[in-house]
């Protein structure tokens, strides 16, 4: 599934690198000169990376490039450590539904404005996915509130 | 209430509808204006305007920021200030000669600088010459010809929407010099410094941004795109003039034979043209009553001795102008631009 | 001068001022100079100068410490200081890296300084030697870093450096005059701006990262005395690579004298050629301190390189400075010779104001390591709200427009894809940067070329320009194995074998 994805996330680069070369075939000689230098080896490169990936996707393994992301985090022990609570706190816990939370903050900053639509957004995410008491939650708001209309509409005057 | 906003009474008793533009001033007292600039901070159009920002601000009551929004040689802002509702809120520092050329070569987004801007006034002019570097042989118009004789020149410019790629190969077609442009450059001073390094000829500047340059005689003025002598500082005195009786396309008609029996006439279009200046306009739709308040208040304004003094101090020259002055010169040079402009075209091709 | 009671007063005040300013990302001082401007109107000129002189050099570290905390550049220069500056903080080594990058930037700044104040004598010489043809090849220079910044596969490096390339491309172009990729849109006739780009791709994206994969704090402890490293052990690193130190000072000084260019540029090479000279010997982007090192100590002596072009020609190197040049002018002062010889107890007051004001943010920022460690212990649910809000209004206080925010969050998005997807980011930002520089004066130099005004070749300053990135290159090549180099991970300098390339965490409801 994830070399599946990977293979879907290159033909996105790759419709996009191709749809760059028609805008830049319509462009003036001058304007295009040094663009087309670009996207040409740009469009056969990601098209040589796409058929490493579907080849993947098909024998069902990861081969290619290492993901970005260090593979190894130091972890801090905690076997010495009287009373810190257990190792396994600090393990992660994956999550679900990330998306909408993320479109979630610009949707609401377009709908409320930039100072209504964070202080909502600060207060829905502490109170339903972080699972913070409303005290928490009702503080949290008010505080991105206050300070985006002191920065924004008093100090920056952009709103 | 008048007075609150900062205008002067003139000497004259209201016209009817005097109650409806008080009102319109007051609408004003206390407002938030966004100034756009089509530059950079650093630049001629961005003085001007912080020099505008204080006394405007006591003249309307309101308060002004400068917002820069630099790109496309000032279009990006101009389009953002015609887009702006009509509320007084959104005023702005234009390029006049730029914005019309561009406008009439149909450069993507550039707003009518006739229907889609309205002029409230003007600050300054600009100065336009042709500079070259000292050193480069190039001292007179003679030697730019004589040096024109044996090959081409090579002028720079920062766009082909600017102004000063209208002057240069508006001149150079008056002069029939075979010209190439080398455009492109990110700004006036590194043309500036690329005309000290030998890697041009000339280009054209404004006579007040080369200042220091040509007291140093690092930069030498070989002509004046004007019908009088800008008298901007001794340096460029007796620098012959385009246009004009004492112009040398009037006096020296052989040097301009290359352009034929129009050449005259194309000097004083170009001068025209060029002599629009910085002008300071909103978008277009304003009440009629908040534009006479918005143009009294910067009337107002640049009149004071308090701009005066912060002028000259930033050494700045002023030629203020009412809106009515620059709706005149505006037409004029609206018409003037049509005899340039395929001249313009041609070496916009070239450059293509 | 600058020294005395109460002129000290100014650089003093910019500098807390600026330090604050630059802790919100999408702001600096620039943010700060343009309030100022209409305030100080009727000063005289000399606290003009200390004021500004201060909000110039002040805004660095603090722009660094949301970096290295929370993968969020303070601003945009500070981009670079994140690729190893974050794994640190992950790591539980915060406090090393806010040490190194309090230490670098008060270096740096130093650095730079005194080379401006060597070479005031000798501007008017050397300023004009750089040209169309110099700064086309620092920009080749810079891009060729690209290639020892990747990790991994060549081939998806090289395409995301293509692809910052394209999108460098956005907007007007001033040669031709046509608008180009803006789909119609006034608003991408500007071009992309680099702050809601730099915004999505590391701090949305990470934000992303964290949320998918319910990582507890970024540093994976819970309590402060369980994080690694001090303040101390950073301060000291930058002596310990003192060579690095001076190079990546040095490149931060001539960088900044390119106009328009400034701090991100500077920062960005540096950090490139950090990872160049280090070969197979660094980890760069898993929280190598050089990385944090080469960036910060760049960023500050840019602002020496940067005055220098502003105060003798009225060449604006950097944001800062192009504000600066607008004070200047507005209270008389011309640059050139006027500021050079008849004002030069001026021109010093503000190189003194910028020399101090470093010092003294890096002071106070090491003074406030410890406190803003605690960032890294804190849990990520009450974490990244408040990430995710300055990332949006830093967007949209750069220029007021909701349209950044959204470019910032679909960054964001990209950014996290070529994360889990193992595209390099790093290679994608230099190219972006860069692109704009290297397109355009590759068209001056080839069109100056073509009309015979200049050769290349019989320029000193190309010249050695051009030796020294050929010898840099052969140096990397021979260190980093680079043309064998394609799908295998660099070896570890620990002479372990490269771990087996991990899936990356899951997330997005899978």
């Amino acid at each position: 599934m994830r070399a599946v994805e990977r293979a879907g996330f290159t033909l996105s680069l790759v419709a996009g690198s191709v749809g760059f070369l028609y805008l830049t075939l319509t462009l003036a000689p001058t304007a295009r000169q040094v663009p087309l230098f670009v996207v040409v080896p740009l469009v056969v490169l990601l098209f040589l990376q796409l058929l490493r990936d579907l080849r993947s996707a098909r024998s069902g393994g990861y081969e290619g490039s290492v993901p970005e992301k260090p593979t190894a985090w130091p972890r801090v022990s905690h076997e010495t450590q009287a009373g810190t609570g257990p190792a396994a706190e600090m393990e992660p816990k994956p999550r679900r539904f990330v998306l909408p939370w993320v479109l979630g903050l610009p949707a609401l900053a377009q709908l409320l404005g930039m100072v209504a639509g964070p202080g909502l957004f600060v207060l829905l995410y502490l109170r339903v996915r972080g699972e913070a008491p409303w005290r928490v939650a009702l503080a949290g708001s008010v505080v991105t509130v206050l300070g985006l209309w002191l920065l924004l509409s008093v100090v920056l005057e952009t709103i | 209430m008048l007075a609150a906003c900062g205008i002067p009474m003139l000497g004259y008793s209201w016209p009817e509808g005097s109650s409806s533009r008080q009102t319109a001033c007051d609408v004003m007292e206390g407002a938030r204006i966004r100034w756009l600039v089509g530059y950079s901070p650093g630049g001629g159009y961005d003085a001007y305007s912080r020099l505008i920002e204080p006394v405007l601000e006591r003249a309307l009551g309101a308060k002004i920021l400068v917002d820069n929004i630099p790109g496309a040689a000032g279009i990006i802002a101009a389009r953002t200030l015609a887009n702006a509702p009509a509320d007084g809120r959104t005023l702005g520092i234009i390029d006049g000669p730029g914005l019309l050329l561009a406008n009439r070569r149909r450069v993507a987004s550039a707003p009518d600088l006739q229907t889609e801007l309205v002029p409230l006034g003007r600050v300054a002019r600009l100065h336009p010459m042709l500079v070259t570097a000292a050193g480069s042989g190039l001292m007179t118009i003679e030697d730019l010809l004589a040096r024109a004789r044996s090959g081409f020149l090579v002028a720079g410019v920062t766009a082909t929407v600017s102004q000063n790629f209208v002057n240069c190969a508006v001149s150079a077609h008056l002069l029939g010099i075979d010209v190439r442009f080398v455009t492109g450059f990110p700004g006036s001073r590194e043309v500036l410094l690329a005309i000290i390094r030998g890697d041009l000829d000339f280009t054209s500047a404004d006579g007040e941004s080369v200042r220091s340059e040509v007291e140093s005689e690092k930069l030498v003025p070989i002509l004046q795109i004007a019908r009088e002598p800008f008298g901007l500082y001794s340096a460029i005195d007796g620098v012959p003039m385009l246009a004009g009786e004492e112009g040398i396309t009037a006096r020296r008609p052989d040097l301009f034979a290359s352009a034929g029996s129009g050449s005259r006439e194309m000097a004083e279009s170009l001068v025209s043209f060029t002599s629009l200046g910085r002008l300071l306009v909103g978008p277009a739709g304003l009440p009629a009553q908040l534009r006479l308040c918005l143009e009294e208040g910067l009337s107002s304004a640049l009149g004071g001795p308090e701009f005066r003094a912060s002028a000259a101090r930033a050494h700045r020259s002023l030629a203020v102008a009412s809106a009515a002055e620059v709706r005149r010169e505006l037409a004029t040079a609206a018409s003037a631009i049509t005899r340039v402009l395929p001249v313009v075209e041609e070496a916009v091709r070239e450059v293509r | 001068m600058v020294f005395s009671w109460p002129n000290i007063l100014y650089p003093v005040a910019g500098t807390l001022l600026a330090m604050v300013f630059s802790f919100l990302p999408g702001l600096s001082g620039v943010t700060l100079m343009a309030l100022a401007i209409p305030l100080t109107f009727q000063w005289q000129p000399l606290p003009v100068l200390l004021l500004f002189g201060a909000l110039v050099g002040g805004a660095t570290f603090m722009g660094s410490a949301t970096a290295i905390l929370l993968n969020i550049p303070g601003t945009a220069p500070n981009a670079a200081t994140m690729f190893d500056g974050y794994p640190m903080a992950r790591q539980g080594r915060a406090k090393t890296a806010l040490g190194c990058s309090a230490a670098a930037s008060a270096l740096g700044s130093t650095f730079g300084v005194l080379v401006l104040v060597a070479l005031i004598p000798l501007l008017a010489v050397l300023v004009p030697l750089l040209g169309p043809p110099e700064y086309l090849m620092l920009a080749i220079w810079g891009l060729t870093t690209i290639a020892t910044v990747i990790r991994g596969s060549v081939l998806k490096g090289l395409a995301m450096a293509g692809i910052g390339l394209m999108l460098s491309f956005v907007g007007f172009d001033p040669r031709s005059g046509a608008v180009r990729y803006d789909f119609g849109t006034l608003y991408l006739q500007d071009g992309l701006s680099l702050v809601p780009v730099f915004l999505g791709i590391f701090a949305v994206a990470e934000s992303i990262d964290l949320m998918a994969s319910g990582r507890a704090t970024i540093s994976g402890s819970t309590r402060l005395d369980q994080l690694g490293g001090s303040a101390i052990e950073g301060v000291r690193s930058v002596f310990r690579n003192f060579g690095l130190f001076v190079r990546s000072s040095l490149i931060g000084t001539v960088v900044g004298t390119i106009p328009g260019l400034g701090g991100t540029a500077a920062a960005f090479v540096a950090y490139g050629e950090a990872a160049r000279s280090a070969g197979s010997g660094g980890h760069f982007g898993s929280g190598d301190i050089r990385g944090v090192l080469a960036p910060e100590a760049a960023n500050d002596a840019k602002d020496g390189g940067a005055l220098l072009s502003t105060l003798a020609f009225g060449l604006p190197g950097s944001a800062g400075t192009a504000l600066l040049l607008s004070v200047l002018t507005l209270h008389g002062i011309r640059p050139g010779e006027q500021l050079m010889t008849a004002e030069l107890p001026l021109a010093f007051a503000l190189i003194w104001s910028l020399f101090l004001s470093n010092w003294l943010s890096s002071l106070v920022g090491l003074s406030l390591v410890g406190p803003l460690s605690r960032l890294t212990v804190a849990p990520t649910s009450r974490l990244l709200p408040p990430i995710l809000v300055l990332a949006a209004a830093g967007a949209f206080a750069y220029r007021g427009r909701l349209a950044d925010v959204w470019l910032t969050f679909s960054f964001g998005l990209i950014g996290y894809a070529m994360k889990r997807y193992g595209w390099p980011r790093v290679a994608f930002i230099i190219a972006l940067v860069l692109g704009p520089m290297f397109e355009l004066n590759l068209y001056l130099t080839l069109s100056l070329q073509r009309l015979g005004r200049i050769q290349v070749w019989t320029r000193p300053a190309f010249l050695t320009l051009a030796v020294l990135l050929a010898l840099t290159l052969w140096l990397a090549r021979s260190r980093t194995g680079l043309i064998g180099r394609t799908i295998r991970p660099r070896a570890r300098s620990d002479g372990k074998s490269p771990p087996k390339p991990e899936k990356p965490l899951e997330g997005g409801g899978e």
